[in-house]
């Protein structure tokens, strides 16, 4: 008979998926400790994507249906997908229209809704955070839309931050202002940001990527041409912000991306019906890296694409999953210039897709999502009711 | 001093289990072990070296191991070679749970890293596999939850069981 030393159970911990590890926490209270263990479930995350342990392709439904509801689906080694998805609980009682992925990492999803709510979810785990309420500044201004959000991964202060940029315009004398801040999840508060936003550069592109402990967004100049012609970098430790040049000029009729792909910022440009171009910082900071990764022309792919966006390499780093138009899914070969229809089992019309490696981020700080969407919407029933009655009361 | 020389002239080891038993083993392979490496660095040659954590049986295994994975002496392994190593090492964690978590104890002991992780993917694929009651009965774990705080526990992750 033999006994196994802790450390030996660590080691064979580390090279589980999360729903083992999530039932094994009942195994005994040792065992619960080390799956809960802060340290550990950092080695973890360090092992599952290292080793490629499991992967998953979460679905974000767009279209009609309210609530939205989320799927996902786990890929195996090879890249093919397990057959069919399955309905995941997303943690926001109130997830309809305006409902946006802001990015994900590690493992978790950032998403917000039209209510402004934002939560960090770990779908695999059913674990989440929703961000305190913080309130704007420059009251005496007007809000010119929507916040942009960034979301991602401070590896200098071991950290998950969401960053808050809001635009204010005053019109009596024609001034605007621009407000900075940042959530820690280790913290879990707001902190307003002392380096300004570059006020020459609008903040109206919403789309932003989390790379090496940095948010990155493509910028177009406040005056002049609506064409992206930068790359705005933040950096979570420093709070500092540096621009690059990015390798293509954009024109009318583009519509530019950005992407992050096997740990490289990509510049995706997509020409209205004609071609998929989609361009590499294959050295991190380096303008000079700037390479062109593939180009998809109209009618390589038995398909017509508008919109085509880098998801993920395959294990063999041959091709790449392209999300098309936000209702298909296709690998493409890079190499070989042909593409391959990705579909299965209970895939929505419409969607935005996020993926997950397996990760226990938030199992020792988050709380759990509800596993009846039914009580979820008595409480969002109770809440309604609540408040007619309030408004009564205060008539 | 030539390859071919050194070859011929390859120098041997001998180890030696808790329960007294005793192996003869080329020094150069018995060095996957990082213990026995530096045990051969410090001067241990000349005598036996003992490996008091391991029984007879278990240290057969393990010697088997040293030979299969003992650097070729002709430098580089080939492709073909590695793939071999690989369907060999599939084969030789495929054996009772026991045995496997003696391996896997080996392994830590005598600091052999490629069998650790080999080990321990294998003892992981049996884990996902199993029931927790099982798991228990496997690793010869106590239960220290209450029926209660278990019940409660399991509750609280319904799904994982599903």
């Amino acid at each position: 008979m033999s006994i196994l030393l802790p450390e030996l159970i660590t080691e064979i911990l580390l090279r589980l998926p999360v729903k083992s590890l999530i039932r094994f926490q009942c195994v005994s209270k040792p065992w619960q400790a080390q799956i809960n263990d802060r340290a550990f479930i950092s080695i973890h995350l360090d092992f599952s994507i290292v080793g490629n342990i499991e992967r998953h392709l979460i679905f974000m439904e767009r279209g009609l249906e309210m609530p939205r509801n989320f799927s996902g689906v786990r890929f195996n080694d090879d890249d093919r997908f397990e057959e069919a998805l399955v309905n995941i609980h997303q943690p926001l009682l109130d997830a309809g229209h305006y409902t946006y992925i802001v990015n994900y990492c590690n493992g978790l999803v950032c998403f917000y809704n039209y209510e402004g709510e934002i939560v960090i979810w770990n779908p695999l785990i059913r674990r989440y955070k929703k961000l305190p309420f913080e309130p704007v500044g420059f009251t005496d201004y007007d809000l010119s839309g929507s916040p942009n959000l960034a979301f991602g991964h401070d590896p200098v202060n071991e950290d998950y931050k969401v960053m808050r940029v809001e635009e204010f315009y005053r019109k009596i004398d024609a001034k605007s202002a621009i407000e900075v801040k940042v959530y820690s999840l280790r913290a879990h508060s707001w902190k307003r940001v002392e380096e300004e936003w570059p006020k020459e550069y609008s903040t109206a592109d919403p789309c932003s990527m989390s790379l090496n402990g940095a948010f990155h967004w493509l910028v177009y100049p406040f005056s002049g041409s609506l064409h992206p012609q930068t790359l705005l970098a933040f950096d979570l430790a420093t709070e500092k912000f540096k621009t690059y040049t990015i390798p293509v000029q954009s024109a009318d009729d583009w519509v530019l991306g950005l992407e992050v792909l096997k740990g490289c910022i990509c510049v995706c440009v997509n020409v209205n019906l004609t071609l998929n171009d989609v361009w590499v910082m294959k050295e991190y900071e380096v303008v000079s890296s700037w390479t062109r990764l593939y180009t998809i022309v109209q009618g390589e792919v038995p398909w017509n694409f508008e919109y085509c966006k880098p998801v993920v390499y395959s294990k063999d780093g041959k091709k790449v999953l392209i999300e098309q138009d936000l209702e298909h899914l296709f690998w493409y070969d890079i190499e070989e210039k042909r593409g391959t229809r990705v579909e299965f089992g209970g895939m929505p019309n419409f969607f935005e897709t996020a993926i997950c490696v397996g990760s226990l981020v938030l199992l020792d700080d988050g709380d759990i999502v509800n596993d009846n969407p039914a009580d979820g919407l008595n409480l969002l029933i109770e809440a309604m009711e609540e408040q007619v009655i309030n408004e009564e009361q205060a008539v | 001093m030539s390859s071919t020389l050194c070859c011929s002239f390859a120098k041997n080891v001998t180890l030696r289990s808790s329960d007294g038993q005793t192996f003869e083993v080329e020094e150069a392979a018995a060095q996957v072990s990082q213990t026995i490496k530096r045990m051969i660095e410090d001067g241990c040659t000349g005598s036996v070296i003992p490996v008091p954590n391991l029984t007879g049986p278990v240290l057969a295994l393990v010697i088997e191991y040293f030979k299969k994975h003992s650097p070729p002496s002709d430098g580089c392994p080939t492709a073909l070679l590695e793939m071999e190593i690989k369907d060999w090492d599939a084969k030789f964690v495929a054996v009772d749970n026991d045995t496997l978590l003696d391996l896997t104890l080996a392994a830590h002991y005598l600091e052999i890293q490629g069998l650790l992780d080999l080990t321990c993917h294998r003892v992981a694929d049996i884990l996902n596999d199993n029931s927790v009651e099982k798991i228990r009965e496997i690793f010869h774990i106590k239960n220290d939850f209450t029926p209660e705080e278990e019940a409660e526990e399991r509750s609280k992750i319904q799904w994982a069981f599903e």
